[in-house]
């Protein structure tokens, strides 16, 4: 609301006929004082040029320091005074000083009204101004609430964050170091077994081989089918038809081992076991080393937000990331040569992060749902104060009742053995985003689907 | 003798296996069965029912990506009288989750345990509830003794 449109007062009148006068005049420089908190003040100033501040020192017993809170700034036009003038108080309520050089105008109390039997009198006069000054300070009131309020948030907010950065820092270093050696130990005693069963039972080494690199996955419901199959064809107890359907789903890997294996089964299926045992424990590790990496960067352990950050290098570097997963997708990078050097004030990771795990969500949506002729496409743009980044593909879409829960953190869609999802992926986008005082949104019909992400580019940022 | 059926419902395949392999020493008894989500469980109970294979006890995670839930495959168990006697065990990696104890309410689930669990501790809780399925069901328990749970078996001769 602005009070000088919502209260249309006659202030040109007043100024020619109160405060035209070349006498009642007083100039400042810039830093000098009108009126100290205390003072004895008869006089109502009008502004006529340059601005002042008014300050009122904070009771702070005992504190040699002096405080104080800015409670009033006027610029041309403005009023001062006024609490001292009209309460009667003659006493200014606070120090006045001017920011810049300044010529103001005054009144001296006891003045005579001008034109009395047409305007009235001189409080008569005046009084819009006074209604006017309280509705100023009202609303300067309220304005100081809520920048209190945003304040304490913000504060709030970036409290929250270094508690679990920290909590999320110290897991991450002991659950790493763990996983680490989980993995290692893992890697030897593959070895190991590996040698010992090429030197022992070489017959068996195929088979071990076999187990641990093995990627399929098997639903239970093929795996009963074939086992079914099995339990007649060789007549195997139910028990041995499943270990050969886990073993040999395929007639290829079936007769690759031999005909004798079915019979075989109860002795040698432990090689194949033991080799996918070891198959598991290796990318469970995996999998634990990945989601310490995410929970380190979810507990938003900042890193170290600077300006002049590339945004095409931060896609640059987060498509390198994803080569892997890319294969087989056609990405198409639309990024315009006018945008080429666009630069925000960011962390090079956080921002990397972001485009992974988007693009990431898009390249397992559209391998989830077999979609013919993937693709897809990224692109950003500047747009007022803000970067707009865009990562599209044509897969099946994101269902209108998903669209929120999405961003949740236990909601996951991937549920293929241990490389299943964390559910964790937007969910650490969407604070990333937030962080970067953005938004995320979702535009999505089936082939076609837009992650449009929104960061605020500019300096700011440097608030937090 | 009729092999008692044991279902165990897993998304994830390596977890699935887990369980199966901390059975194996009830195989040579009762019939363990695997689905990954809860429609197949859902659809191998149909199966086994249909050829009057008994159904003694399931086992199964509770959250799973799909419609439902562990905890929604257990209700519908009890829910209905076919399987009846059928004993219910929840996997759950929240426990104390108010939709869990939720769900030990309403479903009537016999034990839960907590992601990871001690494989003895599941094995014998197993045992524990396949007795008093065989025990409910008037079979004739002198056919499974070699793994049954005594305490359950003397609990039951005492009363009976």
């Amino acid at each position: 609301m602005d009070i000088l449109e919502s209260f249309p007062i006659k202030i040109d009148r007043l100024k020619k006929a109160y405060f035209s006068s070349a006498e009642r005049r007083i100039f400042l420089k810039k830093g000098e004082c009108l009126l100290r908190e205390g003072d004895a003040n008869q006089r109502l100033f009008l502004v006529i040029s340059g601005s002042l501040v008014g300050r009122q020192a904070l009771n702070t017993p005992g504190s040699e320091e002096e405080r104080y809170i800015d409670v009033l700034f006027a610029g041309p036009d403005d009023f001062i005074g006024v609490y001292s003038f009209f309460s009667a108080s003659y006493t200014s309520l606070m120090t006045l000083l001017a920011v810049e050089d300044c010529e103001i105008a005054y009144v001296e109390n006891g003045m005579d009204a001008i034109e009395p039997e047409k305007y009235g009198t001189f409080v008569e006069q005046f009084m819009p101004i006074m209604i006017r000054e309280m509705a100023l300070r009202y609303q300067r009131l309220v304005e100081q609430g809520k920048e209190k309020e945003a304040t304490l948030y913000r504060l709030n907010r970036l409290e929250t964050a270094a508690t679990l950065g920290q909590l999320a820092a110290g897991l991450s270093h002991e659950l790493n170091n763990a996983v680490g050696v989980l993995t290692r130990k893992t890697e030897y005693i593959n070895n190991f077994i590996d040698k010992a069963i090429l030197s022992i039972t070489p017959e068996n080494h195929a088979l071990f081989k076999l187990g641990e690199n093995c990627d399929r996955i098997l639903s239970s419901g093929e795996l009963r089918k074939i086992s079914r199959e099995y339990e007649t064809r060789f007549q195997l107890s139910a028990t041995q038809a499943k270990t050969l359907a886990k073993i040999a789903p395929t007639e290829e890997i079936l007769a690759n081992l031999g005909k004798n294996f079915p019979q075989e089964i109860d002795e040698r299926s432990m090689y194949w076991i033991l080799g996918h045992d070891l198959h598991d424990m290796k990318l469970a590790a995996e999998h634990a080393a990945g989601i310490v990496r995410s929970v380190r960067i979810l507990g938003g352990s900042h890193f170290k937000r600077e300006p002049g950050i590339s945004v095409y290098k931060s896609f640059e570097g987060a498509i390198a990331l994803l080569k892997q997963n890319l294969k087989g997708i056609s990405l198409f990078t639309d990024f315009k040569e006018e945008y080429r050097n666009l630069e925000m004030y960011a962390d090079r990771t956080e921002l990397a992060q972001i485009w992974v795990n988007l693009i990431k969500n898009a390249t397992d949506a559209l391998k989830e749902a077999k979609t013919e002729n993937p693709e897809i496409h990224v692109s950003y743009y500047s747009k007022g104060a803000y970067l707009v980044a865009e990562i599209k593909d044509n897969g099946p879409g994101v269902p209108q009742e998903l669209q929120e829960k999405i961003f949740q953190p236990d909601f996951t869609t991937k549920k293929n053995g241990l490389s299943f999802g964390l559910g964790l992926g937007l969910t650490i986008v969407k604070r990333l985003v937030d962080s970067y005082y953005g938004e995320i949104i979702i535009d999505s019909e089936p082939k076609k689907t837009i992650f449009k992400v929104k960061l605020l580019l500019g300096d700011n940022y440097g608030k937090n | 003798m009729a092999k008692i059926n044991i279902l165990c419902v897993d998304d994830q395949p390596e977890v699935l296996e887990t369980i199966t392999r901390d059975l194996q020493p009830l195989e040579n008894f009762f019939q363990i069965e695997t689905a990954d989500s809860v429609q197949d469980a859902k659809a191998l109970l149909q199966e086994l029912d249909g050829k009057s294979i008994k159904v003694g006890l399931v086992i199964s995670d509770h959250v799973m990506p799909g419609e439902e839930t562990g905890v929604d495959l257990l209700r519908f168990v009890d829910n209905d009288i076919r399987f009846a006697k059928t004993r219910k065990i929840l996997l759950t990696g929240q426990a104390g989750h108010t939709d869990t104890i939720r769900a030990i309410n309403e479903a009537h689930i016999d034990n839960y345990f907590d992601k990871p669990w001690d494989a003895a501790e599941l094995l014998k809780a197993a045992k524990k509830l396949l007795s008093k399925y065989v025990l409910d069901s008037g079979l004739d328990y002198e056919d499974y003794m070699k793994v049954l749970d005594l305490d359950e078996l003397l609990k039951s001769l005492k009363k009976g």
